[in-house]
């Protein structure tokens, strides 16, 4: 197999995907849409960009699907085989450096069951918050590909959030996961983002805002001066 | 070399980018810090700095004046910039670390 880091390796991916005409039909979230904006806001290195060994695929709810394509053969070529659990039924595909993961939005009623999306023969994992990312994601261009990422100021928002989702044990990932947020925040709100991040914090139940304004003020976020008149 | 060695390479030269872009903000950025001083019932603000040993006051304004709230709004910006180079700085001795390790 030819050996790839994991940059060549994530855009030899998108570059099949494009290919075969399936790449809008997802929304690429988690770690790897920070290259994408980095690329779109001209390679600004306040922007955090880690090659990690995770991508994660949003699957839209109802799925848009251009085209019948066999994902898991087309991931074989990479050492990608699909793990399942038999647990709950969801699946990814791992190798030892790398790993995709397909998402679904959840609907809230604590549905754990894998989606099944048989024109690509994939199990996508259900996640709560991601219908929100969803109605907000953004076509964006990334070196020869255009693809579908969540808003910046939306990212930001929902990496705070979900900060909430990890384990205690996850110290770790918590303590980067905010860091990467307010780094990008620090970048957005520096151009003038503020009233994006007003308008989407609005657009949230009052549950999510107040979940995260908490989050925000334990961690010192800038973003807790402007969302404090309307929590 | 290996791919942890490329992604620990490329995290450095983004720190060291980083770092270069906000030493050029932090000196485009006013300098100085804010002196309240009383005179009667009133306080008044002035920007204090240095400038060739000596310590420079600088009328700004009135408390709570709009050009208080102006100078105070940018002289934090410049204490933001910094605390993000110290962190830069910072996260750029552990990649160093990493990279030792890695090569």
């Amino acid at each position: 197999m030819q050996q790839y880091d994991n940059v060549e390796l994530f855009e030899s991916i998108l570059k099949d995907f494009d290919d075969n005409g399936i790449l809008e039909d997802f929304i690429l979230i988690g770690s790897w849409s920070l290259r994408v904006y980095s690329y779109h806001f001209q390679n600004d290195p306040q922007i955090p960009i880690v090659a990690t060994q995770d991508l994660d695929l949003l699957v839209p709810n109802p799925p848009e699907i251009s085209r019948e394509v066999d994902i898991p053969l087309l991931l074989r070529k990479y050492d990608l085989e699909e793990e399942h659990s038999f647990l709950d039924g969801l699946s990814k595909f791992v190798s030892p450096d790398f790993e995709v993961e397909f998402l679904y939005p959840d609907n809230g009623r604590g549905n754990s069951k894998g989606k099944n999306i048989k024109d690509f023969s994939i199990i996508a994992t259900p996640l709560r918050y991601m219908s929100f990312i969803q109605d907000n994601s953004e076509l964006m261009e990334y070196k020869q590909f255009s693809l579908r990422v969540p808003l910046p100021v939306v990212f930001v928002l929902m990496k705070y959030l979900l900060v909430k989702k990890r384990k205690p044990g996850d110290a770790e990932k918590i303590s980067k996961d905010i860091s990467t947020a307010k780094d990008l925040e620090f970048f957005l709100l520096e151009n003038g983002k503020q009233d994006d991040f007003l308008f989407y914090f609005k657009k949230m139940p009052e549950k999510w805002r107040k979940n995260l304004f908490k989050i925000l003020t334990e961690n010192e976020s800038d973003l807790v001066e402007v969302f404090k008149d309307i929590k | 070399m290996s791919v942890i060695y490329d992604v620990i390479k490329e995290e450095y030269n983004r720190l060291n980018s980083l770092i270069e872009l906000y030493d050029k903000k932090i000196a485009e950025s006013l300098k100085g810090s804010l002196s309240l001083k009383k005179r009667g019932n009133n306080a008044y603000y002035y920007l204090a700095y240095r400038e060739n040993k000596r310590i420079i006051f600088h009328y700004i304004g009135k408390e709570g004046s709009p050009q208080v709230q102006d100078y105070a709004g940018k002289i934090e910006a410049r204490h933001k910039y910094e605390e993000m180079r110290k962190k830069s700085k910072e996260n750029l001795k552990e990649i160093r670390k990493l990279l030792r390790a890695a090569i």
